[in-house]
């Protein structure tokens, strides 16, 4: 057997006293080959993201101390050199990219600068960067290098940011690139390209990957080998097709079952009439351009759509596609420009007072960030209670709601009593629904409601949004950038594309036979497409 | 007890401000019992050093008066001052950073640009000026220091509420129906105030800094004795005399050193996570 490029031995790193585990990762062994893309897959705090910095060193000294274990890498036990040993090895042996190309890159230098000080750091000569550069540019697709490299970070969109920054870690040609979470932050059409950019210079160059992600469906294009942490621990690692086909380890197999999967069921088609009608809504942002130009962007273009009672629509489509612009607009959170929106047959577009506020009694919104959603100085119980009380429900009839809520909710009754911090993220996403209930609404939009949430929780909270619409006949909006999400839980969806509706149908028919290039280009896209199929044979195959 | 109460009163700086400020304010509200006498009064020999005449522990002045009465009683004018003053401001700075923030657009802009308006003048010559014109007394001293020390509260709450209009929390008590008054004042106003709280005693030493100075140029209130009026009495003979402007200058160093201690303390306790990365 060959010797591994690196390997991780017995690793563990203690956490600052007072959480709630002794270590942030307790003895992890993993090695990683040259060649091959290993794949570190786990929920929120489970220790992945502490595994790469501990092997570049980047643990913050004072709070995360190494108390065990090796780290060997050329024979050397990299937990062991100085600071400027070290700084020899990242970069130049060891390259990492990061989660947010746009926070990774410095907003006031040219791109081409920035590749080229990487360079100049490691004592390239200077004659010989320029052309080095627009290898670099070229090597990692982005177009036109002449002209991008002289182009700032708010130039580039956010793919383009990832790729300029997997050119920096290309640089000094190292041995092993570390990749946390590198396309988590990105559209699903541009997470298929880095993807692939990865999968191509990793075989070309021969390097070792160290993939660090929380999708199982990047782990199924990506991988050859995949580990599974939780927290702190390694609970299983193997080759990709054992672990993705045959887990042997209960958790693995949890997870793997929670990653939501295309339907291929036909939902129930729904008889009622439409409680909402939208009618070519339109939204127009104006930015000011020096003086007295206007830039209009239409966020929002001409848009219609209806939903039933008892329905959930799903509006999908990538960032700046004005789905979420739209679940404002509906909620008048944001004005409207045009057209005109059909709340149970009157006209919400332009109301004003007492008829806005009977609207906000009957229309509620569940939302993306569990933790900024919540007043994080208000208890839980007044949260919940605010809703009815501005609607002039009884103080008495608002706290028994909002006791039953919390028990349909899956709460316990003394969390009234406590405050947001003291919860969980999918804690709080429940809550955030026993809010939105509160009022006892007819419509509920949610905007990502499960985006923030890791895989086995958001199986769980949209299991309780399903149930919650049936058990009350909700006419539900689903907003999300997730199609495999989408297709779990809506009965039809519209996807949108710069503020305009590209295909709009029965969500098995629009994702499982897509009419229109762009829709075709998003399923396409979506990680993990192989894998899914297999999945579905090996089951039915088993039964 | 609350995390950030703890850390705060386990601090050692904030002990020694807290026993600083605690110790002026008994002198402050027992100043009567303790020196029956009006501190205006002559009570012995003028010219009297210190640490002589156990009666009159800190001397007396050229006109034979007790330099510690006049301290507490001091302690009293400052402490009215000081307090009254910046609470006024902070109702002001906060109800007006609040609605211009809460707002935004042509409000913000006409109320931020009224901000700068008393921004622009210094802020010391305004409040002279403001007493020399409303004839000194306690009041005029007051709103002397109250119009000049507003804006910089208004500019923080302002920014606070500009960012914390679009959380989602915010929105989402928007949808509920909550009124514009309820979200300002039970939604975000308490997420706004430690920063405001701890600012509010760094307020409250310059106040006292402002008082000090706007008395010993002879404009303080004629009837009340007051720290920087013994000062500026001591101006004249202070090669005779050191004691006469040594202590009260002690007095208002401790106090506003006491105050700004307890600020930084406080703005340590409340934004923990600011402060440890200063320390790193």
């Amino acid at each position: 057997m060959t010797t591994p490029l690196l390997s991780i031995e017995d690793l563990t790193v203690a956490l600052p006293g007072g959480g709630d585990r002794r270590d942030a990762i307790s003895n992890v062994t993993l090695r990683l080959n040259r060649g091959e893309v290993l794949c570190i897959v786990g929920e929120s705090g489970s220790g992945k993201s502490i595994t790469a910095s501990a092997v570049m060193g980047l643990l913050p000294g004072d709070q995360l101390k190494v108390t065990g274990g090796r780290i060997l890498f050329d024979g050397r036990n990299l937990l062991d050199l100085d600071e400027s040993a070290m700084r020899r090895i990242r970069g130049d042996r060891i390259a990492m990219i990061f989660q947010e190309p746009m926070t990774s890159l410095n907003p006031v230098m040219t791109v081409g600068r920035q590749i080229e000080e990487v360079l100049e750091t490691h004592d390239v000569p200077a004659a010989e960067r320029p052309a080095k550069v627009l290898e670099l540019a070229r090597a990692v697709d982005l177009p036109d290098p002449e002209e991008i490299v002289k182009r700032y970070p708010f130039g580039l969109s956010g793919g383009q940011r990832q790729r300029v920054m997997i050119a920096m870690a290309l640089a000094l040609e190292p041995d092993i690139l570390i990749a946390d979470e590198p396309t988590t932050a990105l559209d699903v059409t541009t997470q298929a390209q880095i993807l692939d950019l990865i999968r191509n210079l990793q075989r070309v160059r021969g390097m070792g990957v160290l993939f660090i992600t929380h999708d199982f469906g990047v782990v199924a294009d990506i991988a050859d080998r995949v580990a599974v942490m939780q927290q702190g621990k390694l609970v299983e690692e193997g080759p990709i097709d054992q672990v993705l086909v045959h887990p042997s380890d209960p958790y693995t197999r949890k997870l793997i079952a929670a990653v939501p999967r295309f339907r291929t069921q036909r939902p129930e088609t729904v008889p009622e009439g439409p409680l909402l009608r939208v009618r070519g809504l339109t939204k127009i942002y104006r930015s000011r351009q020096g003086f007295g130009t206007m830039r209009e962007t239409r966020a929002v273009d001409s848009v219609s759509f209806e939903i039933a009672r008892g329905e959930t629509l799903g509006l999908v489509g990538e960032s700046g596609s004005g789905k979420s612009t739209i679940g404002q607009c509906l909620l008048r959170l944001a004005s409207i420009d045009g057209g005109e929106v059909l709340f149970d047959g009157k006209d919400i577009a332009t109301i004003q007072g007492r008829d806005l506020l009977a609207y906000r009694g009957r229309a509620q919104m569940v939302f993306q960030d569990p933790f900024a959603s919540l007043n994080p100085r208000h208890r839980v119980g007044r949260s919940i209670m605010a809703g009815p009380l501005a609607h002039g429900v009884p103080r008495a009839e608002a706290e028994r709601r909002m006791t039953a809520l919390l028990e349909r909710v899956d709460l316990d009754a003394g969390a009234a009593r406590r405050f947001p911090h003291e919860f969980s993220g999918g804690q709080r996403q429940r809550i955030g629904i026993a809010r939105a209930l509160a009022v006892q609404p007819d419509l509920l939009i949610a905007d990502e409601a499960v985006s923030a949430l890791d895989v086995s929780v958001q199986a769980q909270v949209l299991d309780l949004l399903r149930e919650i619409r049936r058990e009350l006949d909700l006419a539900m909006l689903f907003i999300t950038h997730d199609l495999r999400v989408a297709s779990q839980i809506c009965d039809r969806v519209v996807v949108l594309h710069q503020g305009k509706i590209v295909e709009q149908g029965v969500v098995t028919d629009v994702f499982g036979h897509p009419e229109q290039p762009y829709t075709q280009s998003l399923v396409a896209a979506v990680p993990g497409r192989s894998w899914h199929g297999d999945q579905r044979e090996s089951e039915t195959s088993n039964i | 007890m609350n995390p950030s109460l703890r850390r705060f009163l386990t601090d050692p700086k904030a002990i020694i401000g807290l026993t600083i400020l605690i110790v002026t304010v008994a002198a402050a509200l027992l100043a009567p019992v303790l020196f029956p006498r009006d501190p205006w009064q002559m009570v012995s020999r003028p010219f009297l050093p210190p640490f002589q005449d156990a009666r009159y522990w800190l001397g007396t002045d050229m006109l034979g008066r007790d330099i510690l009465a006049g301290i507490a009683y001091g302690a009293q004018m400052s402490l009215i001052v000081g307090i009254v003053s910046t609470a006024a401001a902070l109702i002001l700075g906060i109800l007006v950073g609040a609605f211009a923030g809460y707002n935004g657009g042509w409000i913000d802009d006409a109320l931020m640009r009224g901000t700068e308006f008393f921004q622009t003048i210094p802020t010391f010559v305004f409040a002279l000026l403001m007493v020399a014109i409303l004839a000194p007394s306690i009041t005029s001293i007051i709103i002397a220091i109250c119009v000049v020390s507003w804006p910089p509260v208004a500019r923080l709450v302002r920014s606070e509420f500009a960012t914390l209009r679009s959380r989602e929390f915010v929105k989402a008590a928007r949808v509920l129906g909550e009124s514009n008054s309820r979200i300002i004042f039970t939604q975000i106003l308490p997420n706004t105030l430690s920063p405001v709280i701890a600012m509010s005693s760094l307020m409250v030493a310059s106040a006292i800094l402002t008082e000090a100075a706007i008395s010993f140029l002879g404009l303080g209130d004629p009837n009340r004795m007051s720290w920087g009026y013994m000062i500026g009495a001591a101006r004249t003979v202070i090669r005779q005399a050191w004691w006469m402007s040594f202590f009260p200058g002690l007095v208002i160093l401790l106090v506003v050193l006491a105050l700004n201690l307890v600020g930084e303390t406080l703005n340590d306790a409340l934004n923990p996570r600011l402060s440890r990365k200063g320390r790193q």
